[in-house]
């Protein structure tokens, strides 16, 4: 009796932990096909974010709520993320809202999340006029894109109205840089 | 002549590595530039509107977007600007490039009325004025002088705001302090030099058809 009680112990035990660790390992495992939430970050983190990617190609996508073109445009960064992840890529999008305005951040990873667009986010966790200022932005949307040695190699925005970037002019900066 | 040869290089080498802008800001206008003439664009007052009609000392021409929050956050504020200047010769010009449904002319009547437009409000299907003056966001100002030269191009002044879903408005950075074409405004009305030529505009991109 006292040894069937104790096997039966152990064996609660055992699943015990087996669900404790299946607790743990869920999220993980999810978080490989599943969109993360946007990380915040400053202005000096995001230089430094950039050389961590060095020996890879890092497209960046800078986007907000309040820019319907670029809302328009992300589904194309997302065919273009699947279409080359696999091939030393990386795709990243740097949210421009205001850090202020909790609704549109929200609105903003809800967005994300309905695009299946399972590539880092982040939010400029700035002052925005500062940010357009030492990004040099004019406006957004604006794809930038870096070289292998994490130096800025395309700059694709609508600054000039007769030279208006499209999903091509991404894909093909990025073979560019893939072949060169 | 090797000092020639040199020069020549150089210019070609800027040339093919720097992105070419006339202005700071701006890839097609530059302070001091003519307006770029426009024949008969429509206005929201149902008749139409071109260059060459405008007879005021002061044009001050500002590209918009019914939809863009940008120009939502600031529309009292330039309903303002053209009651403050009604008994001056300065003439407000309101330009639409865009070509979503709630862009063009019907949308922008509504908006107008809405927000109590006082001035012309025109729409640029052509979309070449807006290409002529480089105008790339909405709010971008451009305040030419009597003689139709270029003499403030940018935002209106330096924390422009946005609205926000609730309908809220807020500074980017509080109250603006510096408000650049009222000042571009007053000292040409006095025939002073602007303190302030030219400033990075803040707002929705326009989409311009390719």
């Amino acid at each position: 009796m006292v040894a069937q009680s104790s096997m039966y112990n152990k064996l609660w035990r055992f699943t015990l932990i087996i669900w404790l660790i299946g607790i743990y390992i869920t999220p993980f495992s999810i978080k490989a096909d599943s969109v993360s939430p946007m990380i915040p970050i400053s202005l000096s983190q995001w230089q430094t974010k950039l050389k961590d990617h060095t020996g890879n190609i890092v497209v960046v996508d800078m986007w907000a709520m309040w820019c319907t073109n670029c809302i328009e445009r992300f589904p194309e960064m997302v065919k273009l993320h699947n279409k080359y992840k696999d091939e030393n890529v990386i795709f990243v999008s740097m949210n421009l809202d205001d850090r202020e305005d909790s609704s549109s951040i929200i609105d903003a990873n809800h967005f994300l999340a309905t695009m299946n667009a399972t590539f880092t986010h982040y939010h400029m966790d700035e002052n925005l006029m500062l940010t357009f200022n030492e990004l040099d932005l004019l406006g957004i949307p604006a794809v930038l894109i870096y070289d292998q040695f994490g130096n800025e190699k395309f700059r694709l925005t609508g600054d000039n109205p007769n030279k208006q970037f499209t999903e091509y002019d991404v894909e093909n900066a990025i073979i560019t840089l893939l072949y060169k | 002549m090797k000092t020639i040869i040199q020069i020549a290089i150089v210019t070609l080498v800027y040339s093919t590595v720097s992105p070419i802008f006339a202005g700071q800001y701006n890839a097609i206008l530059n302070i001091g530039d003519k307006l770029p003439e426009f024949k008969n664009l429509p206005s929201i007052t149902g008749k139409t509107l071109s260059s060459d009609e405008v007879s005021e000392h002061i044009l001050v021409l500002v590209s918009l977007a019914n939809h863009c929050p940008w120009v939502k956050g600031m529309d009292k504020d330039l309903v303002e600007l053209s009651q403050e200047f009604k008994d001056h010769s300065v003439r407000i010009i309101g330009l639409s490039m865009n070509h979503r449904e709630d862009d063009i002319l019907p949308a922008m009547k509504i908006h107008a009325e809405n927000i109590g437009y006082d001035f012309d409000y025109l729409f640029d299907e052509s979309q070449q004025l807006g290409r002529a003056l480089g105008a790339t966001r909405t709010p971008e100002y451009f305040v030419f002088n009597k003689n139709r030269e270029l003499i403030y191009m940018g935002a209106l002044y330096n924390s422009p705001a946005k609205m926000n879903k609730d309908g809220s408005i807020k500074h980017i950075n509080g109250e603006p302090t510096e408000h650049y074409v009222k000042n571009a405004v007053i000292s040409a009305l006095n025939n002073k030099p602007v303190m302030t030529e030219e400033t990075r505009a803040h707002g929705c991109s326009v989409k311009y058809v390719q």
